[in-house]
């Protein structure tokens, strides 16, 4: 009784709110397909990946960081994996991905590590979906393109010119060439990245170990490949610590662990860890292939 | 002007005026949220 008596005399903000939702729900529905189709807005990696492969289920996926975006080449490879690369892509954001439906993996899983892939305070894409709170407003979590499409949109009716498609033909960012030895060195010295405890690592070992879990649980079959490093550069032990612990959790939970930190040469590199598109992906892809079809 | 003003005062009272109020009122509420301060800089780098 009370609650009728509270919704009656609340009803204009209630009908007010169910109005807000429903209006928002509309707009999430008709602006998110021309979000990735239309090619007028910059997209993030997520939403790259999601215009390139349309279908519903990704059959064979390659998740990593821009490590795997510049490694992995989906043009050469004879393996069918997508190429889930994001830059500052983490397991948690896989993991995420997986747990809330944004992505549906059919047989296969292959995440590309790092020692960055693991790290849990790394910098991220605001717009990836994932990062959207269930209270949020799509309308407020897409404002960025939201606006663009608005202010765009009058622009053109008023001078009756279609909005312009800038973005149609934008790839995922690689490297090509290579650093210099010094400008190499003067990275690794400047890198906040070298020597992190390994307790900043651990809440995305235990997203794996989700993952892995979940994995089983659906019948897909997950395996993780340790990317490669320039050998040029030494291993610091605060990596090669967050090595052993996510080697030592994968053989824990049954996953096949292919390490290819030493596999490629210094030529193949741009960086630290980041391969040239031009050589060091096809490289990459070459070896990797034989095992990403077993 | 003086019909149009009384018209549109009497338009809550209706069912479809009440439609159209939260209508607008939902539209209003939408755009402060498109309108808010962005995401920065981080997705616009080329």
């Amino acid at each position: 009784m009370k609650f009728l008596q509270f919704c009656k005399r609340n009803s204009f903000l209630l009908l007010l709110l169910v109005a807000v939702i429903v209006l928002d729900t509309v707009v999430a529905a008709l602006f998110q397909p021309y979000l990735i189709q239309s090619g007028r807005f910059v997209l993030n990696d997520y939403e790259l990946t999601r215009r390139d492969h349309p279908e519903e289920v990704w059959d064979k996926v390659f998740f990593g960081n821009s490590v795997v975006i510049s490694a992995y080449r989906e043009d050469v490879s004879e393996s069918g994996y997508v190429n889930l690369g994001l830059d500052y892509g983490v397991v948690e954001d896989l993991w995420e991905m997986v747990d809330k439906g944004i992505i549906t993996v059919g047989s296969d899983l292959v995440v590309g590590l790092s020692d960055l892939t693991l790290y849990d305070d790394f910098e991220t894409n605001p717009t990836y979906p994932w990062h959207k709170a269930f209270y949020e407003p799509y309308c407020y979590f897409q404002r960025d393109r939201l606006r663009i499409f608005l202010e765009e949109g009058a622009k053109s009716l008023l001078t009756r010119q279609a909005p312009a498609v800038l973005y149609a033909d934008r790839q995922k960012s690689h490297y090509t060439g290579s650093l210099s030895q010094e400008a190499l060195e003067e990275k690794v010295a400047k890198s906040p990245y070298s020597h992190l405890p390994i307790e900043d690592f651990q809440e995305n070992l235990s997203a794996l170990s989700k993952l892995a879990d979940y994995c089983q649980r659906n019948g897909i079959r997950l395996r993780a490949v340790w990317m490669p490093l320039n050998p040029t550069l030494e291993v610091s032990t605060e990596t090669r610590a967050v090595y052993d612990q996510a080697k030592a959790l994968c053989e824990e939970k049954g996953v096949e662990f292919l390490d290819m930190e030493s596999a490629l040469d210094a030529s193949c590199f741009y960086d630290i860890g980041h391969l040239n598109y031009e050589y060091g992906a096809y490289c990459f892809t070459e070896a990797i292939d034989p095992w990403l079809l077993s | 002007m003086a019909s149009l003003l009384k018209k549109l005062q009497s338009l809550p009272k209706t069912r479809g005026g009440r439609a159209i109020t939260w209508l607008i009122y939902a539209v209003m509420l939408l755009l402060v949220c498109i309108y808010f301060t962005g995401n920065g800089e981080f997705i616009y780098e080329l």
